[in-house]
């Protein structure tokens, strides 16, 4: 009696762990392709985001390269059906300035409230680049930083947003960053 | 109740806030970190680190006088509050515990 009492406690317990088992199988079946198709999904964006960057700006250098190969010693005015660019020689003493895209594309992703200061301080170290690695080098910079910051806020947003679902608890214990 | 951490860059900004004293503002703070870790800081991931810190209650932030440069704008400086002190004590507290002993330097 006593043995079949503690068979039918092992046959339970075995039944119960093979039912545990067909469980976790049927949600990792249904859940791991969802989440594989997520993770392909914003990996694919990235991608063409980081592409869409890129060639944004390298089309933005050659412009600025061509125009300052064409500029030299001289001051040339190219007429174009749009507008007038006026390029100032490169001794000109006039205190160099990015380029409005440039500050948008900074201040963008910032939060309101700082956004004015963000640009004043981009201004100010733009000025300091410029002295030290001349106009072109400054953009150049000046595009990194851009780019860098541009994904340092996507970064923090993504962060934003699990701790918005709830998943907050997941960053602090996990991710020491 | 859980030690907060800091990530390495929130780190450095907390010092170099520290050392700057009254001029902690964009700027000087990018030009400190890269003085002491050879890294170019970019202007614009440092307000976001700004911000995430300033939410965290480890710096405050106000704005000063407008000044001569930038055309007589003011500019928004910070300070370490006691939070963010505590928690630049826990982090050097968990360092030397850690290397206590230890010889690190190269042979």
């Amino acid at each position: 009696m006593k043995n079949r009492k503690i068979l039918s406690e092992e046959v339970s317990q075995v039944i119960i762990l093979f039912g545990a088992i067909f469980i976790i199988g049927i949600i990792a079946f249904v859940v791991i392709p969802i989440i594989d198709y997520i993770l392909h999904a914003f990996q694919t964006f990235f991608t063409v985001l980081s592409i869409s960057i890129i060639v944004l700006v390298l089309s933005k250098f050659s412009v600025e390269w061509y125009i300052h190969m064409k500029s030299k010693k001289r001051k040339v005015i190219i007429k174009s059906k749009v507008k007038k660019i006026k390029i100032s020689n490169p001794t000109s003493r006039r205190v160099p300035k990015p380029g409005k895209f440039a500050l948008f594309f900074a201040a963008a992703l910032q939060k309101p409230e700082d956004r004015e200061y963000l640009i004043d301080n981009i201004e100010e170290r733009f000025a300091k680049d410029v002295k030290k690695h001349g106009l072109f080098g400054a953009k150049a910079l000046l595009w990194l930083d851009n780019l860098v910051s541009f994904y340092s806020a996507i970064g923090a947003k993504i962060i934003k947003g699990l701790r918005w679902a709830g998943l907050g608890y997941l960053i602090e214990k996990f991710l020491i960053k | 109740m859980g030690k907060k951490f800091l990530g390495e860059f929130e780190e450095l900004i907390l010092l170099a806030i520290l050392k700057l004293s009254d001029n902690a503002y964009g700027v000087p703070i990018a030009e400190t970190i890269e003085e002491f870790s050879g890294k170019r800081v970019s202007i614009g991931a440092l307000y976001t680190s700004l911000g995430r810190l300033e939410e965290k209650g480890f710096i405050r932030s106000w704005v000063g006088e407008a000044t001569e440069e930038r055309g007589g704008r003011a500019k928004k400086y910070y300070a370490v509050e006691g939070t963010g002190m505590e928690v630049l004590r826990d982090i050097e507290l968990i360092r030397s515990s850690l290397t206590g002993g230890m010889q690190l330097n190269p042979a």
